[in-house]
Formats: C-alpha cells, sequence, structure tokens
C-alpha cells in the first residue's frame, strides 16, 4: 500500500480518504447553513436557528478533526514506537 | 421538485434538506440504501441526490434501480472531491450532474436550478405533446382513429427518453414524420435532425456518408468529407430503410452505437459522436432477422423501443383530419385560396383503400387542388381522380418532397 505525507509524516491513503470523507459531511453543512441564514437574512427572516447548525457543525468538524488528526498521526508514532522496541 | 436526498451524515442530509426547501423544492431525505429503495417506490421523486458512499451500499446502485424504473427521473450524485473518478462513473451511470464533497452553496444552487428549469420546460412540452394530441396532432402527425392515438402516447413517452427507436411501417405510413416528431419533443429538438435513406445510395457510399472520409482515403476522395453521423452529433440520426445495409456495415454500425467514436473512412482518429438513433424499416423486423436482412445484435442495439406505424385504410376515421391538414398545408404553399371540401368528397376519398398511405393520400389532395377552381374541392373532382385511378398508377412512384443522394433530408435548428 502507499504512503502520504501529512505535516511531514507519511500516512496510508486509505486512512486519508476516510479522514477526508468524514470531516466533509461537517465542513459541508457548515457551508450550507451559512448560505441559508444568509437568504433568510436578505429576506427580513430569523437566521439564528440556521447559524446555530452551522455553529454546531463547525464544532463536530474541529471536534472530527482532531480526532482524525490524532488517529493518522497517532498511529504512525505508535508504530514508530513499536518499531523502535 | 419532489427531491430524494440520500445522504448518511444525518446533519448534513438535514442541511440539504433545509437548501432545497429554500430552493423552493420539497424535499425527503433518507440516510441508508435500504430506505432509498423504499422511498423510491414508495413516493417517486423528481429529484435524486444521492451520495455515492452509503453505509449498507452504493449509492451508483441506487441511482441505476431509480432510473431503470423511472427513465425520466433527474439525478445528481454527491462524492468526494478526492473521488473524481466516481463522478465520471457517475455520469456514465446516468447521472445527469454531480457535486463534490464540501459541497459549496453556489454550485448547488446551479446545479439545482438548471435541473429545475430542464424540468420546467419538460413539463410545458408534455402539457403541448398533451393539447396537440387532443387536437389531434402530435408534432406533424395528424389522427384522432384509436390506433394513431396510441402511436401518439408512445411518441409522448419515448421522445422524453435518449431510447433508440426503430419505427416499424409501409411505405408511405410516415415513419420519417415520426421520427421527427420523436426528434421535435425530445430534449434534443434544438440540435441537428439529420435523416438518411440506407435504400437509396449504392451500399459502397453508405458507409463514407455516414462516417465520412479523408481526404485520398479512395478513388474520387479530393477532399475530407464529414458524414452524417458527426452532422447529427448531439441531435438524432434516422436511418431509414435500415434493412438495406450490408452485414459488414452493420457491423461498423453497431460498434459505433456500443463505443459512441468512429473512424472517418481513411482515418487514423476516433472522433466522439453523441446521437440518438432512429431507425426505420418498411419490412416486419422480425422477419428481416429471421431472413438475415438484420443482424441478431444490432436488432437488439436498435429496437429498444419498437414503434409501428399502422396503414391508412386501418385508420379510415384519420382520412378527413389529414385531407383537411394536407389541404391546409398545400394552400398555404401555393396560396390558390382553395379551402375546403365539399362533405361528399370527403365521403369519397374515405372509401379508398390507399395502398400509398398518407403519402398518396397528400398526392391526390395536391392534385385536387391544382384541379380546383373556387374555394372547394367538389366531389366530382376528387370521383375524377378516384375513378381514373391515376392516384393508384403514381403515387407509389412520387418520391417524398427532398431525396437526393439517399438522404431525405436534414433539419439544424
Amino acid at each position: 500500500m502507499g504512503v502520504e505525507e501529512v505535516a511531514g509524516r507519511s500516512v496510508e491513503p486509505a486512512k486519508l480518504r476516510r479522514f477526508l470523507h468524514d470531516v466533509s459531511a461537517p465542513l459541508s453543512a457548515v457551508a450550507l447553513n451559512l448560505e441559508t441564514a444568509s437568504r433568510r437574512a436578505a429576506k427580513g427572516e430569523d437566521p439564528s436557528p440556521v447559524l446555530e447548525v452551522a455553529q454546531r457543525e463547525l464544532a463536530r468538524c474541529f471536534e472530527l478533526f482532531e480526532r482524525g488528526r490524532g488517529e493518522l498521526l497517532g498511529d504512525r508514532e505508535a508504530e514508530a514506537r513499536g518499531n523502535q522496541r | 421538485m419532489k427531491t430524494l436526498i440520500v445522504e448518511d451524515d444525518a446533519s448534513l442530509r438535514k442541511s440539504l434538506e433545509t437548501a432545497i426547501r429554500d430552493l423552493g423544492g420539497d424535499p425527503r431525505g433518507v440516510g441508508t440504501a435500504r430506505l432509498a429503495s423504499d422511498a423510491l417506490r414508495e413516493s417517486p421523486p423528481h429529484l435524486l441526490i444521492v451520495d455515492i458512499t452509503l453505509p449498507d451500499g452504493d449509492g451508483l446502485e441506487i441511482l441505476r434501480e431509480a432510473r431503470q424504473a423511472q427513465p425520466d427521473l433527474d439525478a445528481i450524485v454527491v462524492t468526494g472531491s478526492s473521488a473524481i473518478d466516481h463522478a465520471i462513473e457517475a455520469l456514465r451511470a446516468g447521472a445527469d450532474d454531480y457535486l463534490l464533497k464540501p459541497l459549496r452553496p453556489a454550485q448547488l444552487d446551479a446545479v439545482y436550478k438548471r435541473v429545475a428549469e430542464r424540468r420546467r420546460l419538460e413539463l410545458e412540452l408534455d402539457e403541448l405533446r398533451t393539447e396537440l394530441q387532443e387536437t389531434g396532432r402530435l408534432g406533424e402527425m395528424v389522427g384522432r382513429s384509436k390506433a394513431m392515438q396510441g402511436v401518439f402516447e408512445s411518441i409522448r413517452k419515448v421522445a422524453r427518453t435518449a431510447a433508440p427507436v426503430l419505427i416499424s411501417g409501409a411505405s408511405g405510413s410516415g415513419k420519417e414524420v415520426a421520427a421527427r416528431t420523436i426528434h421535435r419533443l425530445s430534449r434534443r429538438a434544438g440540435k441537428p435532425f439529420v435523416a438518411f435513406n440506407c435504400g437509396a445510395v449504392s451500399p459502397t457510399l453508405i458507409e463514407s456518408e455516414l462516417f465520412g472520409h479523408e481526404r485520398g482515403s479512395f478513388t474520387g476522395a479530393d477532399k475530407k468529407r464529414v458524414g452524417y453521423f458527426e452532422e447529427a452529433n448531439e441531435g438524432t440520426l434516422f436511418l431509414d430503410e435500415i434493412t438495406e445495409m450490408s452485414a459488414e456495415l452493420q457491423v461498423r454500425l453497431l460498434r459505433v452505437l456500443e463505443e459512441k467514436s468512429l473512424r472517418r473512412v481513411g482515418g487514423n482518429q476516433d472522433i466522439r459522436v453523441d446521437v440518438r438513433l432512429l431507425s426505420a424499416t418498411n419490412r416486419d423486423p422480425e422477419a428481416a432477422l429471421r431472413e438475415g436482412k438484420l443482424r441478431e445484435d444490432l436488432y437488439y442495439r436498435l429496437n429498444v423501443f419498437p414503434l409501428s406505424l399502422p396503414p391508412l385504410k386501418e385508420r379510415r376515421e384519420d382520412v378527413a383530419l389529414l385531407a383537411e391538414h394536407f389541404l391546409r398545408e398545400i394552400d398555404h404553399q401555393e396560396k390558390s385560396g382553395v379551402r375546403q371540401f365539399e362533405p361528399a368528397a370527403i365521403e369519397l376519398l374515405k372509401t379508398r383503400d390507399w395502398p400509398g398511405n398518407v403519402r398518396e393520400l397528400r398526392n391526390m389532395v395536391h392534385r385536387a387542388y391544382i384541379l380546383t377552381e373556387g374555394d372547394t374541392v367538389r366531389s366530382e373532382t376528387v370521383r375524377g381522380l378516384l375513378s381514373n385511378g391515376e392516384s393508384k398508377k403514381t403515387s407509389r412512384k412520387t418520391p417524398p418532397a427532398i431525396r437526393k443522394s439517399g438522404k431525405t433530408s436534414q433539419a439544424r435548428r
């Protein structure tokens, strides 16, 4: 299996794809809800409910990003430690 | 527009539902392939937005299933930006468009509006089709008989799709008119309609006429020529008398249809073509198959949707409507002011069997028009034409409007 570089470290492409896939869902939701909020505001409607959804999705995105990044890089660190032993 | 959203991420699904609702749609969201199958059956949508990656299946399978059940469904696939190959595969599987994740609202907006606009035009076309059908007309076709209403209904349905149609019917029954009507009512209406009669050109020339040739590819090929397939690109190609094509050429035609690309005679480059093929024969297609006039593999390729046109003697009730229609059409060209038939003249026309079918009737009306003085075609005129048997002797020999070098006509809009 080939490897790619993330932060100067090599990672498996399948894991990287999974990471991007996971993060892209809340990222999409943030973008869609911000657009909906902007449309509603332009129509004089209350944008706050969709802005709250966007905020939650943004938080989920950070959480998934941190978790994914940890898994991607953490695995390699563990592997490296294993090799040293 | 009733929209089914198939997306496993619940939050993104809800966000898509909100966005589609804001764009004026009527969304319903499901999170699995199984629920999508159920939703497609229970309440068929106008638009399907499906994520390729689902926890219990493949979004492309959902797309194929939906397309099979509902050929006129619009479909958009959603895929990760790192999986562009998936998007290409999706377009091949019948998706109308694709969206890359992370989704960009402007992209969703543009794709949705494009689909909605196409759907609006489709509905308008549908209304027009129904309206024409109610007045006894569909495109250039005329008829209120049960047989023709059935033909109109089939044309109305098949025009919306990209399916190949094999039209069969006796000489003069209106096969090219039917093909032109399918084209005019289809999404390709704004693109070229090219008609070619395989029986009117020597077999050695058909290949170069259809596929074109490069300069110097054979004696007499002093310049490059684009074939009818290329001329019809993005539009419709109508091949009449398909059974007159040699077996060797049928193989070549089949290959072009399967590969959607061709090579000009003497050329070494493959040229992509996007052509909807309509074909016709005045033979019984299955008999042509048994007699070896039509290759079996090509027959199945062409005959996805068979359309059989009835002879005029089986729809005598349409004679009056057709005769009046032709009279108006001829008067529009000739401007002699002949505008109507005496009722007895119409009754006389109804008594004939019309072996040359609609084409023979049109010729008869034209002759009656020429012989008429005043604004009304009299029964004596019609009786005279019928009794001297002139129509029977000449009608079958009279060619259709334009027939040069096998290319019966060509319309570009």
